[in-house]
């Protein structure tokens, strides 16, 4: 396997912030959502996933490092939290949210990923706090482009508000046409594909 | 206040129309009675929603007369007589302007914290009238508190916009309950406030931006984004909030059994349409996008 360190572009002795920050700066560079459409998105997920592999191996070449042991934590980012995330979802559940804001809290924010922001994102959905939620729901599905769940939240929150917009758009605003018939139909088509289907077969 | 928060007008009744008129001119002539004249130039058309708000909760019986107005001194127009909801509407707007004034100054922006110098010992008098004649004197001190917290906010730069939205939030879900007497009814008047109240703390932020990134005052938005350039490239992420806030406000409404259907219909299409609408407008103007 190739240096984890040459893929990351850092040197042996970069601090874990260091680190951090060139993997960051990688994944964005390469982030499948960069290259949606492009004939170029295989080579571009090829990327990601040695970007991911390489930080890994140093986390966890690190981590044996400094505790003599290893966790078999697998997945990038924040799987040493995974009791701390149970816990947050248990509190979720039963409309504890600040408790469970506090445990998030406590979560250094080196190890922030993509689980953490979704159920902060939750924490704040509940709350009824939208604009942040929706914040925390974009970052997790950034960290996370393949997690459905973190993708349906977001999804769910902005269905929601669409179809109370309608409201509006369904009030004769003279431009009822042709277009708008389209507009629904697309709409109808990105519903149907998130849900796995498809209305219009040719976008 | 902003005066945001209205129906549009093209999609009511002519019957729903001339009810707001009839609100309308109602509110301002029980701000005159109970504040004087001079009172009745701070009208707004969130203090009508606050008392259509409260005629949709409680139901109270309604009367209407026709009558002269100094300012349309042609035509007799037809006006609500003075009931709860529009004293405690007006009481909840003396407080309001007088605060509202009290910022501005702080605010130290020019022009417009000359003006407010000018016309605070009127809102001052004002104020004192609400809390000693007409008992306001804790909800004052509660929107003292919430505004105090609003600015502590605003000096650290709070980055997170629903936070500073909520206070504003729970402040006017507060002026909301304020006069009603059965639980249940302040419940849904607080939601809907509160909600209200985001929205309107929102799209002032947005429409604040380019003079706030001007005068480098506070802006929720440009301390969230970095600037206002990059602040505008949020509007999927604003819209959506926004709409929910709004879906939330109209599901509280429908908790409510409402006796008059033209109340109703004028809420339901501030929720619905004016307020959207308004948002849009803005969002056009400041060229906001994705």
């Amino acid at each position: 396997m190739t240096d984890p360190y040459k893929v990351l572009g850092v040197e042996r002795n970069a601090t874990d912030d260091d680190i951090k920050k060139a993997y960051r700066e990688l994944a964005r560079k390469y982030h499948p959502d960069s290259y949606a459409g492009s004939p170029l998105a295989d080579l571009a997920s090829e990327k990601m996933k040695e970007i991911n592999e390489a930080y890994d191996a140093i986390r966890k070449e690190r981590s044996e490092r400094q505790n003599g042991s290893y966790s078999d934590a697998s997945s990038t980012y924040s799987s040493a939290y995974n009791g701390e995330y149970a816990q947050v979802r248990d509190l979720l559940n039963r409309g504890r949210l600040d408790e469970a804001e506090t445990i998030l809290n406590s979560v250094p924010s080196a190890e922030r990923g993509g689980e953490w922001n979704f159920l902060m994102g939750m924490v704040l959905q509940r709350r009824g706090w939208y604009y942040d939620a929706q914040k925390f729901f974009e970052t997790a599905c950034y960290i996370d482009p393949e997690n459905a769940e973190y993708k349906n939240a977001l999804n769910a929150l902005r269905r929601t508000a669409g179809s109370y917009g309608t409201y509006r758009s369904q009030s004769g605003r003279g431009d009822t046409s042709l277009c708008s018939m389209c507009t629904a139909l697309l709409c109808a088509d990105s519903c149907c594909e998130c849900l796995g289907g498809d209305l219009i077969h040719c976008c | 206040m902003f005066g945001y928060v209205r129906p549009k007008k093209g999609e009511l009744k002519v019957k729903e129309y001339e009810l707001y008129r009839a609100v309308y001119c109602g509110l301002c002539r029980t701000m005159g009675r109970r504040y004087g004249h001079s009172f009745r130039l701070s009208l707004s058309y969130d203090f009508v929603f606050l008392a259509l708000l409260h005629l949709d909760l409680t139901g109270e019986e309604c009367a209407f007369e026709k009558k002269r107005c100094p300012a349309h001194p042609m035509k007799k127009r037809l006006m609500m007589k003075e009931n709860d909801a529009l004293r405690s509407s007006c009481d909840v707007a003396a407080l309001m302007l007088y605060h509202d004034l009290r910022d501005k100054i702080a605010d130290r922006d020019g022009a417009k914290s000359f003006l407010a110098r000018l016309t605070l010992p009127f809102a001052s008098r004002f104020r004192k009238k609400a809390i000693k004649k007409y008992g306001c004197g804790s909800l004052d001190t509660f929107m003292r508190e919430k505004l105090d917290a609003l600015s502590a906010l605003e000096k650290d730069g709070c980055t997170e916009p629903d936070r500073v939205a909520g206070v504003s939030g729970e402040l006017l879900g507060k002026c909301a309950e304020y006069g009603l007497t059965e639980e249940t009814h302040k419940r849904i008047a607080a939601e809907i406030g509160l909600r209200i109240g985001r929205v309107i703390y929102l799209i002032d932020a947005v429409d604040d931006l380019d003079s706030d990134e001007e005068k480098r005052h506070y802006n929720p938005l440009i301390a969230e984004n970095g600037s206002a350039r990059e602040a505008k490239t949020k509007r999927l992420r604003l819209e959506t909030a926004l709409l929910l806030d709004l879906k939330r406000a109209d599901d509280a409404l429908s908790l409510s059994d409402g006796k008059d259907p033209g109340v109703r219909a004028l809420l339901e299409n501030a929720f619905r349409l004016g307020l959207p609408e308004t948002a849009d407008e803005i969002f056009k103007e400041k060229n906001y996008h994705d």
